[in-house]
C-alpha cells in the first residue's frame, strides 16, 4: 500500500490517550497459581475495560499437555473465580479467548523455543500483533536463568521486525542477597537489554508511588519542610494479620527481611526520601530513588543488633480466633529461626536527611492489617502553652495510608472551645478512593498495562534492586554472626516482640498505633 | 412589563449556618464501628430537576454517587405547588465503604418556583464551596434558547446536560453551539450524549491502529451509521450521530459538500483532503427505549487501488452493552475485538464528567461540524416548505 497514516488523528484528545501496541504475552508458568489468580483475571479486566488493543494475544507456556480449548476453559474458570468483573461478559470473553493459546513444553527443553517462535510468528500473521512480545516469568525463580538463556539463544529475546519490541517481566524475588541479585542481573543482561526488563513489584502498582509523588511535588507546602530541619523521624509500617498462607516452603527460606523489606518497604522509603526528579518519567524518577537507596548508611555487623529487632510469632488470637504459631505452620521447620517480624532503624546520609531516623517494621500475625508511612514533625521550638492543659497533644504527624483506606491525614493541635486554653490533637484526613469517585485499578492490571505501553516508571531497575540488597545483605551478615534469638518471641495478635518497643523507646520515641 | 418570580421563603445564609450546626453536633467518630467521620470536599454539584419525576431520578443517583463522593450536593427542584417547601439540609455519612473512615457529604434540597430561572444564579454562586469547581447537572431539556440561561451557566464552572433529552434536536444543536460560545470564558459545557460516544470513538480510533489497517484511514469511501429510534418517541434524535460525524470530520479535515434527506434518513457527501469524496448515510433504526438516539451500528468501507477493507462496530451482548468490532479483509472476518460500553450507565457517565474541569475542545470542534450540518438540514427543510 502506498497510502500510510503514521499517526492517527482520531486518537488525539480521546480519554484513552495511550493504547498499547498489539502484542503477544507469553506466560511461562501458565498452569501456576499466579497465572490463574492474578494474571489472566487482570488481563481479562483490562479487556473488559477496553484497555487492550485489538489482536492482543496470550500464549500460556507450561509442561502439562493441554489443547488451546482446554486452556481457554481453565482460564475462563479462573476469570469466573478471581476477576473483579462479574459476571463474565460473553462477548468480551469470546474475543479475549480467541487470543488465548497454549504451548506445552518443558522450560528446560532448548528445542521447544524455536517452535515457540514459529507459533508466535503464526499469531503475528493471523492477529496482526506485529512482532511485539512480552515474556512473563511466572515461574519459580530457579527457572529464570534457563528460560532467558533459551529465549536469547533462540533469537526470541530481540525484535525481529522493524519497529517491534520485546520485553521481559520478572517477578520478585530478584535474588536472595546482593551477590545472587548481581548474578541474576548479569545473566538477564546477557540476553536482554536493561530497557527490555521489567522487574515487577506489585506494591508499586498500588498508585502509591504516584500519590506520594503528587503529594510531595504537586503541593507547594510540603517540600520546603520535607527535610531534617522539620522532620523528627519517619515510620514505615507494613503489618499483616495473615500468616504465611501455605507458602511455608518459600517463606521459611526467605523471612520478613527478604520478603517484605528488601522490595516493598525500601521502595516506599525511596519515594519518601528521594529528591525531586527532573521529570515524571521512568529514568528520572528511578535515578532519584536509587540515589536515596545508595545513601542509606552502611550497617556494620557489630551494629546490627542495635539497629534491628527480629521476631517470630507463636500461637495467639487474630480477630477472636485462635491461630497456630509459625513453627506449627505447614512446611515450616519445627525449630525454624526464620523471622516473621523485623524492625529496623535506617539513616540516609545526605543533606536532606542527615541524622533523621527511618524506622521500618513489618510482621505477620499482627493485630491489624495496615500499611502506612508516618512522618513525625519536630515539636515547636518554644512551648508557648506549657503548664496549660496540653495532655494528649501529639506532635504533628503526616500519615500516608496505603492500605486499607488509601489516603492522607494530618494531625494538628487545636484549642478546645471555651474560656481556658486547652489543646487537643485533631486529625484531618481524606481518602483517595472516595474523593475521586473511581476505584484504583488492581496493581497487576496497572503494571501489565504499563509494561505493554513501555512505561517502566513503576518497575525496578537493575541498580535499584542491587542498591536495595546492600543494606539487607549487611543485616543478614550481621544476623548470621550473632546468636539466634529465642523464637517464638511474640504472640500472634500482638504488635511484635517487646524488644521492638524498647528498640524505639531507647531513642525517646514510640511506635505509632496505626 | 415582565413579571418577577416570587422570592424564596428562606435565607441562603441560614443554610450555611444550619450546615455548620450539623457538623458541630455530629459525633466525630462512630465509636461502635471504630470509624472516623471524614469530610473532604472536591467539588460542588448542583443538580437541577424540572419536575418531581426527574428529581426522584436525581435523588437516587446522588445517593449512589455519594457512596463514593464526599462533596456538597445541592438539588434544585422545580415545583408548581405553593407555598414552596423549606430547604432540606442534611449531612450523610456512609458507613461500610472504607474500613476506618466514613466519608460524609452535605446535601441540600431547595424547591424553586416553576419560573425560577432568574433566581438560579443567586443560589448557585453563594452555595458553591470556595476555591473548588462547581458543576451544574441540568436534567431535562436544556433551555438553550432562553437568554436568561446564559447567566445560569456562567455561575458555574461546568454545565452538564444531555442532548438526548432535546425535544427539537436540530434547532438545539445550533442553539447549544451559540451557548457554548457565549459562556466560553467562564464555563465549560459537557453533553452526556457526547460522553456516551467515548467508547465508539475509542473503537473507531483503534481499528485504524491495527497495523495492517492503518492505510484505510486515508481511504474511507463509505460510512453507514445507524442510531436507535424508539417507536413511542415522536421524533428521532440524530444528535449523537451528528456529533460522531462532526468528530470524524473535524479530526480528518472533511467538509460537507451536499446533504439529501429522505424522511429521517440522510445521505451526506463529504470532501476529504486531496479532493477525495466519501459518502455517509445516517438513518434511524427501530430500537428499545434505552437506545433511543444512541449509535447502534457504524460500518466503514475503505478502498484504495485494488485493496478493500471493511469494518463494523455494533452494540452486542444480551444487554447490548458491549461494543464489538469486526474487521473484514475482502469478505473474510480477520479480527474481532470487544469491550464493555460502561458509559451506557448514567452513573458512570456522570462520574466521568465530574472528573473533568477543563473545556473539551474535541467536543467543541465536533459541535461546530455538527452545527454546520444542522444548518444545512434546516435550509433543506425550509426549501421543502416553500
Amino acid at each position: 500500500m502506498t497510502v500510510t497514516t503514521l499517526q492517527n488523528p482520531l486518537r488525539e484528545g480521546l480519554r484513552f490517550e495511550r493504547l498499547p501496541d498489539p502484542c503477544i504475552m507469553v506466560i511461562f508458568g501458565a498452569s501456576g497459581d499466579l497465572t490463574r489468580r492474578k494474571l489472566i483475571p487482570a488481563l481479562y479486566n483490562l479487556a473488559y475495560d477496553g484497555l487492550l488493543p485489538p489482536g492482543f494475544s496470550i500464549v500460556g507456556y507450561a509442561r502439562r499437555p493441554l489443547t488451546d480449548d482446554e486452556f481457554r476453559q481453565e482460564m475462563r474458570a479462573a476469570v469466573e473465580r478471581f476477576s473483579r468483573r462479574q459476571p463474565i461478559d460473553p462477548d468480551v470473553w469470546e474475543t479475549f479467548a480467541q487470543g488465548l493459546f497454549y504451548f506445552a513444553a518443558d522450560f528446560t527443553d532448548a528445542s521447544a523455543y524455536p517452535k515457540l517462535g514459529e507459533v508466535l510468528e503464526r499469531i503475528d500473521r493471523e492477529r496482526a500483533t506485529a512482532g511485539n512480545r512480552i515474556f512473563y516469568l511466572a515461574t519459580p525463580p530457579d527457572a529464570y536463568e534457563t528460560i532467558t538463556q533459551f529465549l536469547g539463544e533462540s533469537g526470541l529475546a530481540q525484535p525481529t521486525q522493524p519497529g517491534s519490541w520485546v520485553r521481559l517481566i520478572v517477578e520478585k524475588p530478584f535474588g536472595h542477597d546482593l551477590e545472587s541479585a548481581i548474578t541474576l542481573n548479569n545473566h538477564l543482561l546477557r540476553y536482554f537489554r536493561e530497557e527490555q526488563i521489567y522487574r515487577i513489584d506489585h506494591y508499586l502498582g498500588k498508585e502509591t508511588v504516584q500519590n506520594i509523588l503528587a503529594l510531595r511535588f504537586a503541593n507547594g507546602i510540603f517540600e520546603p519542610i520535607w527535610n531534617r530541619n522539620y522532620i523528627d523521624h519517619v515510620q514505615i509500617t507494613v503489618a499483616e494479620t495473615i500468616g504465611i498462607e501455605g507458602r511455608g516452603g518459600y517463606y521459611d527460606r526467605a523471612g520478613a527481611l527478604r520478603d517484605m523489606v528488601q522490595n516493598h518497604m525500601l521502595q516506599l522509603l525511596s519515594v519518601i526520601a528521594m529528591e525531586p526528579p527532573i521529570a515524571f518519567e521512568a529514568d528520572p524518577v528511578r535515578d532519584e530513588k536509587v540515589k536515596a537507596l545508595r545513601a542509606i548508611r552502611p550497617i556494620r555487623p557489630e551494629d546490627v543488633n542495635e539497629l534491628t529487632v527480629r521476631g517470630q510469632y507463636g500461637p495467639g488470637f487474630i480477630g477472636g480466633r485462635p491461630v497456630p504459631g509459625y513453627r506449627e505452620e505447614p512446611r515450616v521447620a519445627p525449630n525454624s529461626l526464620t523471622e516473621t517480624y523485623v524492625a529496623l532503624k535506617l539513616f540516609i546520609d545526605n543533606w536532606r536527611w542527615a541524622d533523621v531516623p527511618f524506622y521500618l517494621r513489618t510482621g505477620k500475625r499482627l493485630p491489624r492489617r495496615v500499611t502506612e508511612i508516618a512522618i513525625q514533625f519536630k515539636r515547636v521550638p518554644h512551648p508557648l502553652f506549657k503548664g496549660m492543659a496540653t495532655a494528649g497533644v501529639e506532635p504533628n504527624w503526616l500519615v500516608i495510608r496505603i492500605q486499607p483506606d488509601e489516603g492522607v491525614s494530618l494531625n494538628i493541635a487545636a484549642k478546645v472551645p471555651g474560656p481556658r486554653i486547652r489543646l487537643r490533637t485533631v486529625t484531618m484526613g481524606f481518602l483517595y478512593g472516595t474523593s475521586f469517585l473511581v476505584q484504583s485499578p488492581d496493581a497487576y492490571e496497572r503494571l501489565l498495562l504499563d509494561c505493554m505501553l513501555g512505561d517502566s516508571t513503576l518497575f525496578t531497575r537493575r541498580d535499584e534492586t542491587e542498591a536495595a540488597w546492600v543494606p539487607i545483605t549487611q543485616i543478614l551478615r550481621g544476623w548470621a554472626e550473632s546468636p539466634p534469638p529465642e523464637f517464638p518471641n511474640y504472640d500472634a495478635g500482638t504488635w511484635g516482640p517487646p524488644e521492638a518497643e524498647q528498640f524505639i523507646a531507647r531513642d525517646g520515641r514510640r511506635w505509632r498505633r496505626p | 412589563m415582565r413579571s418577577m418570580p416570587p422570592a424564596l421563603p428562606f435565607d441562603i445564609e441560614a443554610i450555611e449556618r444550619e450546615l455548620a450546626r450539623l457538623w458541630q453536633s455530629a459525633p466525630m467518630a462512630d465509636r461502635r464501628n471504630e470509624l472516623a467521620l471524614s469530610r473532604t470536599s472536591v467539588l460542588t454539584l448542583f443538580v437541577y430537576a424540572p419536575d418531581t419525576s426527574r428529581a426522584d431520578t436525581a435523588r437516587d443517583l446522588i445517593s449512589r454517587l455519594s457512596m463514593h463522593h464526599p462533596s456538597r450536593v445541592v438539588l434544585l427542584v422545580t415545583s408548581r405547588q405553593e407555598p414552596l417547601e423549606e430547604p432540606q439540609i442534611s449531612i450523610q455519612c456512609n458507613l461500610g465503604i472504607a474500613e476506618r473512615y466514613a466519608p460524609c457529604y452535605e446535601q441540600i434540597t431547595i424547591t424553586l418556583p416553576s419560573d425560577g430561572m432568574e433566581l438560579l444564579p443567586s443560589l448557585l454562586i453563594p452555595l458553591a464551596l470556595p476555591d473548588l469547581p462547581a458543576f451544574l447537572w441540568w436534567l431535562g431539556p436544556l433551555p438553550c434558547h432562553d437568554r436568561r440561561f446564559v447567566a445560569v451557566a456562567r455561575a458555574v464552572d461546568r454545565l452538564i446536560f444531555d442532548s438526548l433529552e432535546s425535544p427539537h434536536p436540530i434547532a438545539d444543536i445550533i442553539a447549544t453551539r451559540r451557548l457554548v460560545q457565549q459562556v466560553a470564558r467562564s464555563t465549560a459545557v459537557s453533553d452526556l450524549n457526547w460522553g456516551r460516544l467515548g467508547p465508539w470513538q475509542e473503537t473507531t480510533a483503534r481499528m485504524f491502529e491495527i497495523p495492517h489497517c492503518r492505510w484505510a484511514l486515508d481511504a474511507i469511501t463509505r460510512v453507514d451509521l445507524r442510531y436507535g429510534y424508539a417507536p413511542q418517541r415522536s421524533t428521532p434524535n440524530p444528535t449523537q450521530a451528528l456529533l460522531y460525524l462532526g468528530w470524524m470530520a473535524s479530526r480528518l479535515g472533511w467538509r460537507l459538500a451536499s446533504l439529501e434527506a429522505d424522511g429521517n434518513s440522510w445521505r451526506l457527501d463529504l470532501t476529504a483532503p486531496g479532493n477525495r469524496r466519501l459518502n455517509w448515510t445516517i438513518a434511524p433504526q427501530p430500537s428499545e427505549e434505552l437506545f433511543h438516539g444512541q449509535l447502534v451500528h457504524v460500518s466503514f468501507v475503505a478502498e484504495h487501488n485494488h485493496e478493500t477493507a471493511s469494518f463494523s462496530i455494533d452494540l452486542s451482548g444480551h444487554d447490548r452493552a458491549t461494543l464489538r468490532l469486526r474487521v473484514h479483509d475482502r469478505n473474510h472476518c480477520v479480527l474481532e475485538h470487544a469491550f464493555h460500553h460502561h458509559l451506557l450507565d448514567l452513573q458512570r457517565l456522570l462520574i466521568n464528567e465530574l472528573q473533568e474541569v477543563a473545556p473539551d475542545w474535541l467536543y467543541e470542534h465536533a459541535l461546530d461540524e455538527a452545527t454546520a450540518i444542522a444548518v444545512e438540514y434546516r435550509k433543506l427543510e425550509r426549501q421543502k416548505e416553500h
